[in-house]
Parts: C-alpha cells; sequence; structure tokens
C-alpha cells in the first residue's frame, strides 16, 4: 500500500495505511477513553437521571429472587435446603447480568444507528461500552447483594477474590453472545424478541432457582454441559461457602468462550461495511 | 458572412447598430423593427412571426396561453410572463417555425426580474431543442453549453439549420455547435416554471421568427473580432473554468494558434493553490494536437498534484428492501434479494484546494456515493483511495436527551472520532459559538429547538479535518445567528484542505465550487465546470430525464 495513502476501499474491503507501534498505542488510549466516556454518559442517561433508576438496579433482582422462591416453594412443597432464598438471589444477580447484556445487544447498533451511518466509529468500541454499562449496573447489583448477603449472617471475606473466576468464564461467554447477537441484530431487526426467549429458556435449565443434585443423574453428563451448570454454583461456593470452586471447568469455558469471541470480532468487522442498508 | 467563417469582423451595420441598441438600454420596437428589416432583406428571409411588425397584440392573439401564470401586454410592445410561486405560464405559436431550412429567432429580453433559471425557449416545442434563460446565462439544453451574461437587456439571437445551432448576444456569435435531427414540430413554446421560491418575471420586449432555404448571413456586428481574439482574451484572464466554458460552446475553433498561451495557462494550474481542475485540464488536453497533448502530459509527469480523494469506476449497489433480505422465507428458497445500482460506475478526483459540489436530484445517490467515501456503504466495483483523513460533518451525532449540553458536546465529539484531550481544547469555543451560556448545563430535553439547533451546528463545525464531506450546507438558528453560521461554515469549508460537499443549492455551487459531478438515478452526467453541471441539473429538474422526449414539467424547486 502507498504511504501516503490514509485509506483504501476496494469491494473487499477497507485497508488503512499501517499504524506505527506509537500510532497504536495512541488509538488505544484514545478508545479507551471513548469508552469511558460513552459508559460515563449512558450510566447518567439511563440510571442517574432517571427518578427510579439506582432503586430499581438495585431492589430489581431481589424482588425477581423473592418471585423464584415464592415459586419453588410451591413446587417442591416447601421441601427446600436452608439458604435457599440467598441461593437463588445470588443466581439471579449475576444470572439478570447475563440476560440484560445478552438480550439488549441485538438492538446495540441500531441505538446508535446515525453515529454508525455518518461516521467511522469503532463497532468495538461501541460493544465494549456496551458490555462495560451493563457490567457497570450489574456492580450496583452486586453491592446490593454483598450488603444483603452481610445481613443474612455471610460477611464478605477474602475468598471474593475467587469471584474473579466464574466472572471471567461468564464475561468470556457474555462478549461471545453479545458480540454475535449484536451483529446479527444490526441485520435482522426483529431478533431481540427470538434472544430474549433463549435466554429465558436457558434460565431455566440452569442452576438459579433449584440445586444442580436435582438433576436425575443419567442427565447429568448433558446438563454439564451448560456452562451455567459450573458458573452458577461456583459463585454460591464462593460466597456462601468460602471456598474455591472447581477450576478447570471455569477454565475451559474461558477458553472456549475467548475463541468464540474472538471469531464474533471479526465477523463483526467484515459485517460492519453493510450496516449502512440496514441499521 | 457564412457561419463557418471564423473572421466575424465583415457583417453590414444592421448587426452593430442592434447590438448598439440593445447595450443603451432601448427598447423602443420601431426601432428594432427598423433594423431587423435591414437585416431581413439582405438575408431575404421569411418573417414568420413578429412583435415587432405588427404589435404584441396581434402576436398575443395568435399565441396559445397555458399554464395557472399570467401573460400581459405591454404599452410599447412585447409581453410580461409571471408565474407566482409553482404557476407556469407557456406561450406557444402554431405554425410559426418553418422547418424546411434555417430557422432564426430574434428576441429582445429584460433581465432585471427575477426568471431564475425558469424560462424556456423551444423552437420545436420539445425539450432537448430549447434555450434556457436566466438572469446571469443561457443554456442550449441539447449540449448543456453554457453562455454568461453581462447586460440586463439582452438582444438573443437563436439559429437553428438542419446540422447545427448559433446564438448570438447582443451581436455577437456566442455558441455554434453541431447537433442532429431535424425539428419535430413548426411550434414556438417560450415557457416559464414558476418555482416555489420566489415569485418571477419574464419581460419579453420583442420576438421574431425568419426563415430562409440556406444560411443567415450579417447577424453579427461589425466590430466582433475572431473567436480566437476573444478566446486568446479569456486565456489572459487566467481562469481556466472559463475556457472550459467557452470550449464547450463552439465544436469547431482551432486552437493551433493559442496552444503555448494554452499550455502555460495549464501550467500555471499547476501551481495555483485553489485546486487542481483535472476535468479542465483533460478536456484541454483533448482539444489541443496529440503530440502537444502528449507532449505536456510527459513533461509534468511528476509534478502532478496528488489528489485528496480519488474515487474510480465506484459502483454501489444496495437491497431493494434490506428489511426482507434475512428473511426465512427468502433464505428456504434460496432466492436472491432484488439490489439496484444506488451508484454506478462513477469517477472523479478532488485534490487539495477543492471544493467538489455533488449535485442531483432526490434519489441520485449523492448521499450513498459520500457515505462510501467515507468507508460506511460498501462498493461493489472500482476503488476509492484517500490521502488524507476524511470526516463527515453530521450535526446531531450521538446527543442523548438527559445529558447536559456540556456533556452532550464531549459525547458528540467523541463520536466525531475526537480523544477527549481534543475535545476538552474546543469545548469552550463550542459553548461560546453556541451563546447558551449557562444553559450549558442544563439538560438537552429542556432546550427549545433553537438552542438545540444552535448547540448541534455548533459542535459540528467546531471540528477541521483534512477532507470535509457534508451533506448539505449546515445552519441554524434564528436569523442573527444563521448569518453568524453561514459565516462559521465559510471558514470551516475555507479551513479544509479539501472539501465534498453534497447539496441543492445552485447558489453555492456556481460561486465557491471550482468542479462539480451531477449524478442522476446513479449514473455520472457531469463532472467538471459548475456551470454546465449546474445547468443539466436544473434541466433534468424542469423537464426531467433528458433521454426521454417528455413535456416540460413544473419546477421542483
Amino acid at each position: 500500500m502507498d504511504k501516503s495513502l490514509y485509506k483504501k476501499i476496494t469491494p473487499q474491503g477497507s485497508t488503512y495505511a499501517p499504524l506505527t507501534w506509537e500510532d497504536s498505542k495512541r488509538t488505544m488510549a484514545s478508545e479507551w477513553s471513548k469508552i469511558r466516556l460513552i459508559v460515563q454518559s449512558e450510566m447518567k442517561s439511563k440510571v442517574f437521571e432517571k427518578a427510579l433508576g439506582i432503586f430499581f438496579l438495585a431492589i430489581e433482582p431481589i424482588f425477581m429472587a423473592f418471585v423464584y422462591f415464592f415459586l419453588t416453594q410451591i413446587l417442591m412443597r416447601g421441601n427446600l435446603p436452608s439458604g435457599q432464598f440467598l441461593n437463588i438471589y445470588i443466581a439471579v444477580v449475576f444470572w439478570r447480568w447475563l440476560a440484560k447484556t445478552v438480550d439488549g445487544s441485538p438492538v446495540t447498533f441500531a441505538s446508535y444507528s446515525s453515529v454508525l451511518k455518518q461516521t467511522n466509529f469503532s463497532v468495538f468500541s461501541l460493544i465494549l461500552a456496551y458490555i462495560g454499562v451493563e457490567f457497570a449496573m450489574f456492580l450496583v447489583a452486586l453491592m446490593v447483594l454483598f450488603l444483603f448477603a452481610t445481613m443474612m449472617g455471610y460477611p464478605p471475606h477474602p475468598s471474593y477474590v475467587y469471584l474473579v473466576f466464574p466472572m471471567m468464564a461468564q464475561l468470556s461467554i457474555m462478549l461471545f453472545l453479545t458480540v454475535l447477537f449484536a451483529t446479527a441484530g444490526a441485520f435482522v431487526r426483529d431478533l431481540a424478541g427470538g434472544v430474549n426467549v433463549i435466554t429465558g429458556i436457558w434460565f431455566y435449565l440452569s442452576p438459579g432457582i433449584y440445586p444442580v443434585e436435582r438433576i436425575p443423574e443419567q442427565y447429568l453428563t448433558y446438563y454439564y454441559l451448560n456452562p451455567f451448570a459450573h458458573i452458577l454454583p461456583a459463585y454460591r461456593e464462593i460466597i456462601l461457602r468460602h471456598e474455591l470452586p472447581p477450576l478447570w471447568p471455569l477454565f475451559l469455558i474461558t477458553v472456549i468462550g475467548l475463541l468464540c469471541s474472538f471469531g464474533a470480532l471479526r465477523l463483526l468487522g467484515r459485517a460492519r461495511r453493510h450496516f449502512f442498508s440496514f441499521i | 458572412m457564412n457561419e463557418t467563417n471564423m473572421n466575424r469582423g465583415a457583417a453590414p451595420a444592421t448587426g452593430a447598430r442592434i447590438r448598439e441598441l440593445a447595450l443603451k438600454g432601448q427598447t423602443d420596437s420601431a426601432l428594432y423593427n427598423a433594423q431587423l428589416e435591414q437585416l431581413l432583406k439582405v438575408n431575404n428571409a421569411k418573417r414568420t412571426l413578429s412583435t415587432y411588425e405588427h404589435g404584441s397584440q396581434h402576436w398575443l392573439d395568435r399565441a396559445e396561453v397555458e399554464g395557472d401564470g399570467s401573460a400581459t401586454l405591454l404599452e410599447q410592445g412585447g409581453f410580461h410572463m409571471v408565474a407566482m410561486s409553482r404557476e407556469t405560464v407557456k406561450l406557444n405559436w402554431q405554425g410559426a417555425v418553418d422547418r424546411s431550412g434555417s430557422v432564426a429567432m430574434h428576441m429582445l429580453i429584460d433581465l432585471s426580474s427575477n426568471i431564475d433559471h425558469n424560462l424556456y425557449i423551444s423552437m420545436d416545442g420539445t425539450k432537448q431543442r430549447s434555450l434556457r434563460v436566466s438572469n446571469k446565462s443561457l443554456t442550449w439544453v441539447e449540449t448543456a453549453s453554457v453562455i454568461h451574461l453581462e447586460n440586463k437587456l439582452v438582444f438573443i439571437t437563436l439559429v437553428r439549420s438542419p446540422t447545427r445551432v448559433s446564438i448570438y448576444v447582443n451581436g455577437t456569435l456566442k455558441l455554434r455547435k453541431k447537433i442532429d435531427g431535424e425539428l419535430k414540430s413548426d411550434r414556438l413554446e417560450i415557457n416559464l416554471l414558476g418555482d416555489e421560491s420566489a415569485d418571477l418575471g419574464a419581460l419579453i420586449h420583442g420576438l421574431e421568427v425568419w426563415s430562409l432555404d440556406g444560411e443567415f448571413t450579417g447577424l453579427e456586428h461589425a466590430a466582433s473580432g475572431t473567436l480566437q481574439d476573444e478566446l486568446n482574451g479569456i486565456i489572459d484572464s487566467g481562469d481556466l473554468t472559463e475556457v472550459c466554458d467557452f470550449l464547450a460552446t463552439f465544436d469547431d475553433v482551432d486552437l493551433a494558434p493559442l496552444s503555448d498561451k494554452l499550455i502555460v495557462l495549464l501550467d500555471k494550474s499547476l501551481t495555483v493553490n485553489k485546486g487542481f481542475p483535472d476535468w479542465g485540464v483533460d478536456q484541454i488536453l483533448s482539444a489541443l494536437p496529440a503530440e502537444t497533448a502528449a507532449a505536456w502530459r510527459k513533461r509534468h509527469v511528476d509534478d502532478l498534484p496528488v489528489p485528496s480523494v480519488k474515487v474510480e469506476g465506484v459502483t454501489i449497489r444496495l437491497f431493494k428492501n434490506p428489511a426482507k433480505k434475512w428473511a426465512p422465507q427468502n433464505l428456504l428458497r434460496f432466492r436472491k434479494a432484488p439490489t439496484f445500482d444506488a451508484v454506478s460506475r462513477v469517477s472523479f478526483n478532488v485534490y487539495p484546494g477543492d471544493i467538489l459540489g455533488i449535485i442531483g436530484a432526490n434519489g441520485a445517490g449523492k448521499s450513498t456515493l459520500l457515505k462510501a467515501i467515507n468507508g460506511l456503504v460498501p462498493i461493489q466495483e472500482g476503488a476509492i483511495s484517500l490521502y488524507a483523513k476524511p470526516l463527515l460533518l453530521s450535526p446531531g451525532l450521538g446527543i442523548r436527551d438527559e445529558l447536559s449540553g456540556s456533556e452532550n458536546i464531549r459525547l458528540a465529539c467523541c463520536f466525531m472520532g475526537m480523544s477527549t484531550k481534543e475535545a476538552d481544547a474546543l469545548y469552550q469555543s463550542i459553548v461560546e459559538f453556541s451563546e447558551l451560556g449557562e444553559f450549558i448545563n442544563q439538560p438537552y430535553k429542556f432546550y427549545s429547538d433553537g438552542m438545540k439547533s444552535r448547540l448541534v451546528f455548533s459542535i459540528a463545525t467546531a471540528v477541521a479535518p483534512d477532507i470535509i464531506m457534508l451533506d448539505e450546507l449546515l445552519n441554524a438558528g434564528d436569523i442573527g445567528f444563521q448569518q453568524k453560521a453561514a459565516r462559521r461554515m465559510e471558514e470551516t469549508i475555507d479551513r479544509a484542505k479539501a472539501v465534498i460537499i453534497v447539496t441543492h443549492s445552485v447558489p453555492f455551487v456556481l460561486n465557491r465550487c471550482n468542479k462539480a459531478l451531477l449524478l442522476h438515478h446513479g449514473q455520472q452526467m457531469v463532472y467538471g465546470s459548475p456551470h454546465a453541471a449546474v445547468a443539466r441539473y436544473l434541466d433534468i429538474l424542469r423537464i426531467g430525464d433528458l433521454s426521454k422526449t417528455t413535456e416540460f414539467v413544473a419546477a421542483t424547486g
């Protein structure tokens, strides 16, 4: 490529003049500052400027946990293990982080359509900013969970640092699904409804409102193919029992999730230039 | 004198007298009639229509008047056509044109009142063979050739033989082009097509039509020099665009004697710091002897400027209905989603200093092309090379209602590609320009419409990219702010190394652009002289697709 050329656009796509290491560092720093700005702006616009924004963030998982607790009381006729409410609450907080992020992903690019149709703003930065916003909102719910757990006799413990392992596994899956559905959602506007259904079913196939022990033994092999059959119990292990969860499955999930995310990001990079007609 | 003669100086005194009358602002019919009668005798031609000989009442009686505008007789002769807003008025004289030989139409018209670009005169009622008259120029529609006018009262002579059309303005030959085809009817038509933006009035003092079996003579005034003399003068002015416009109005100017001067003009175009008119250079080189052109190209192979944007044969194909592209019923049937070419094989260059205006009717593909240059729309054929960083200036990028003006400034700057540091550096100037004062910290949703548009405009025009691309000129706010905004827009354009602007503003293209691109249904109709592009654009707007024979339609603004 001609060195004086800034960018060449052909039917195969766009190619840019190669960046020096200094330029790359500057670009990355600049993108990082943009992501932070978008996260701050979106948090303010979605949460802090709303009358009930922060209140909803804090209270919604507790409310959902109560609903699930009530349903399981009825379905299992009170035959529940001790600390069932906290079990459900922990699952709900972490599951809603995944569900809200993935469910909203198909409309991520549509909500920035004016930006994407008129500028070359990085779709990767937008996706990361979107995940960042959802993560920030999740942190609010997590703080309330810790407070609630303390009140229920499970005060914060140094073992909480182990949370990084299941969270990494969950984040890698979320990254993959978010990028995949965000890309697909740019082309199929009504995808969001379908994704909602999938995450809804997935929750009930995961040990969120019931313990894994309830699954008949002959199904366990298949059941453990669900990453959340490892991730959700891991959170409980750490928060309630202060123990290090089995790391091997979490490590495997993280690696597979990251590989899939890499593929999805490549797909997004190729799809970006076709967004114009669809979003 | 035969029309093909390059020497224009041997005409009888009549042409000179008519020119004298027109330049003095004389509108007396009797004076013109006397001169025209002399000329009629010299040519032994036949008068088939005359307002001079018989008075305008007689000829208005013979005319069919159509449309909702008005045509009023003037006491001193002639008539006044008026079209308010979208009204149209058409005067149509059946049998006024004898199609057997050459036809000459003489018209004295006053261009003081506004006719915009909306007065069409056709010798056979078809759009292709019409002359469009504006307050500043004449355009022969068939070839989109433009003649610039210097006076408000002009005596126009339009001569059409089966193979050639010639136009004289105040007795000076201004256009001579080869044409094909015969006149389709014997109808002379004058159309004034109204415009929403203004009331129009065409004041025609006199009109007459002659016919002759041979060629007309003596239509020029005696002082007219040769075409080379005139071209020589234009070359001396150093305006390459004007030279090209002149060349576009003649098929048969021998450029050999002027080769050296033209080469000097071309050399100068490489050093002028106001863009590079590649289209004009190509046009002049193609008109020069092949060896001269080849030698010039060889000599400048290394010092031709590098374009900021190079667009080569770009085709953009879009889906007719993108929403259904991924519908399961289409995927299961392996049905290909129907597409159309929004832009087809378009090529142009934008050099540092250039201001390129892209014009065309709605749906022509202008905005799509602009987005493709920014890499926002995939192309199917060709290539686009950018040698500097472009920015498509867009108002209202990523604005959030809940955020304050100040937060929105930072967010919009971020979406425009600026780092937070760059946004911080521009912040104060944006706030000051927007005149929002303490409201800058209030949520955007509480702003009035005027405040919103002021803020949005201030943000969009704060940046200084190398290549500015604009989809329509931006403006905002009340009248006071609009003037300030227009000045800021001018400054923004002046600051950029190169500008590409999609616009419907004809004055902007004519006054500010040094090159223009006209698109029509995705096809490149004209790339080059802003005057030629605007001429063709207006014809497309007023009379539709020029490849088909359709009647005039009302102006669409």
